[in-house]
């Protein structure tokens, strides 16, 4: 911009003008048939999604809390004697992914198989009675702000198990199959077992809102702490060949790498840019971690107490996130 | 009472009804709201169909804060992403200002709708929110119903909120 053009001091400044914007008059009727087909090709949100429902604002809120959900729904039952723990989420820090790591993080089931015993399936309660009788977890008494309307919605995860094991040739036909040359699997991984474990889960979700004000969708999880066992690969050994795969970033493996106690910290995977994390003390518990969404529209934090994994997200504050945080009881 | 999940999965049947009613009422608010923030059609109309699509999944269409929640989240999403892609506008300068008949116009006003753009996104989350609902040519009642501050609060809010502009501006 040209001297004769600067704004040099406030009095030369008139926001209505340059605020104002030509008219504009989109066409509705078009978007909207644009929108259905986003609907129907996007498909149905599976359970998967149960905290993820609350959209795009939230949708990193969901995504630690999908993490929790998913983790919550495993269980230990049928688990083998040679079975042993390698890992336990007693906290969580966040790491920061870049695109093609996620694209690599989805592909790691192509490293072997993985059986469930039954699929992560939440169901609808009808009150915290029922939830606290179908986990045995008592479900906490939240505190809400004034704009969080409507009636808890109780949802409860079973204990499930999900036994993953490890193949050479199923690695190495996939990675072929994409063009890529991946390290070899050591011998000390190929074939070995892993157990996720965890559940049972308490959901309640709110946010049917109130007339005239804006909405505000908080969950609240509770779950029994997931862990990870192996019949032989420590999780160092894992964690080496994982780091190694092509598709893996630098810095991401620094910062998996850079992890104090690995045996018993979940990363949560944060995409660069999308939100902002930090450690926050809920409960006396002093490494909380808060996920900010970028937008400012949502929030989350998640911390381990006293052998349950605590989360609370919602299109909320981070003020307000850690008051309904620090409101359970 | 229905999970939110479930409550999702039967949007189908919702999308044929109410919230059809919805989209097609408040659609072009939404885009103009966004549009204020981000200066360029395509990207408020990409802006719009997020903020329904996050709603659609979300609340039932018939929720009677449904106006206010488009209105809000459109400001948020298109400052969050206004904020977000700085180098781009430097590309878009340079292939804008090329093809225009008058270039050194073109220049200087695509600068200044950077300015804008980006006094906006360094404001206070509250305060460029109220300006891009109120410039996008709602009215009080719906800016305070969007914002949650209070109707007679809007005015005094608003000047604020222009104050802090004017102070970005000469930044």
């Amino acid at each position: 911009m040209t001297p004769d053009h600067a704004l040099n001091d406030t009095r030369d400044i008139e926001p209505e003008p340059l605020l104002a914007m030509p008219a504009l008059d989109p066409d509705a009727g078009a978007a909207l048939a644009l929108f259905r087909e986003r609907v129907r090709s996007a498909g149905p949100i599976g359970t998967a999604g149960l905290a993820g429902s609350f959209g795009a604002p939230l949708k990193w809120a969901g995504a630690v809390a999908t993490a929790v959900v998913v983790a919550a729904a495993l269980g230990l039952t049928g688990v083998a004697d040679s079975i042993f723990q390698i890992f336990e989420a007693r906290q969580f820090t966040a790491v920061n992914v870049a695109p093609g790591d996620l694209r690599t993080l989805e592909q790691l089931g192509a490293f072997g198989s993985l059986t469930w015993s039954q699929q992560p399936a939440p169901h609808q309660v009808a009150s915290a009675a029922a939830a606290s009788a179908a986990t045995g977890l008592a479900a906490p008494v939240v505190t809400l702000p004034s704009r969080v309307g409507g009636p808890a919605v109780y949802g409860v995860l079973d204990r499930t198990t999900a036994t993953f094991t490890f193949d050479a040739a199923t690695a190495a036909a996939a990675a072929a199959k994409t063009g890529r040359t991946a390290p070899p699997m050591p011998a000390s991984i190929d074939g070995s077992t892993l157990v996720f474990t965890g559940g049972p889960a308490i959901v309640m979700s709110y946010g049917t809102g109130t007339a005239g004000s804006p909405s505000a969708g908080v969950v609240v999880v509770v779950a029994r702490t997931p862990t990870v066992g192996s019949d032989r690969a420590s999780i160092a050994q894992i964690q080496g060949y994982l780091l190694a795969q092509p598709g893996i970033s630098p810095e991401l493996a620094a910062q998996i790498k850079g992890i104090n106690d690995p045996a018993s910290t979940l990363p949560i995977p944060i995409p660069v840019g999308q939100a902002t994390t930090k450690r926050v003390t809920v409960h006396g518990v002093t490494d909380g971690l808060f996920v900010g969404d970028s937008t400012g529209l949502g929030s989350g934090v998640i911390w381990q107490q006293s052998g349950l994994v605590y989360l609370v997200g919602g299109t909320l504050t981070e003020a307000e996130t850690l008051a309904v945080a620090n409101s359970l009881r | 009472m229905t999970l939110p999940a479930e409550r999702a999965r039967s949007g189908a049947a919702a999308l044929r009804g109410e919230f059809e009613r919805l989209f097609l009422a408040e659609y072009a608010r939404v885009v103009r709201i966004a549009y204020r923030v981000l200066g360029e059609r395509d990207a408020a109309e990409d802006v719009a169909q997020e903020v329904f699509l996050a709603f659609h999944r979300q609340h039932p269409a018939d929720a009677p804060f449904a106006p206010a929640w488009l209105h809000r989240a459109a400001a948020h999403t298109a400052l969050n992403d206004v904020r977000s892609r700085k180098r781009r506008d430097v590309r878009e300068a340079a292939a804008g200002v090329a093809a225009d008949p008058d270039p050194e116009a073109a220049a200087l006003e695509h600068e200044r709708a950077r300015e804008v753009r980006a006094a906006l996104a360094r404001l206070p989350e509250a305060s460029a929110e109220l300006l891009a609902l109120r410039y996008s040519g709602l009215s009080y009642a719906e800016v305070a119903a969007a914002s949650g501050v209070k109707a007679d609060q809007v005015g005094t809010r608003l000047r604020r909120a222009q104050d802090a502009f004017r102070r970005e501006m000469i930044r």
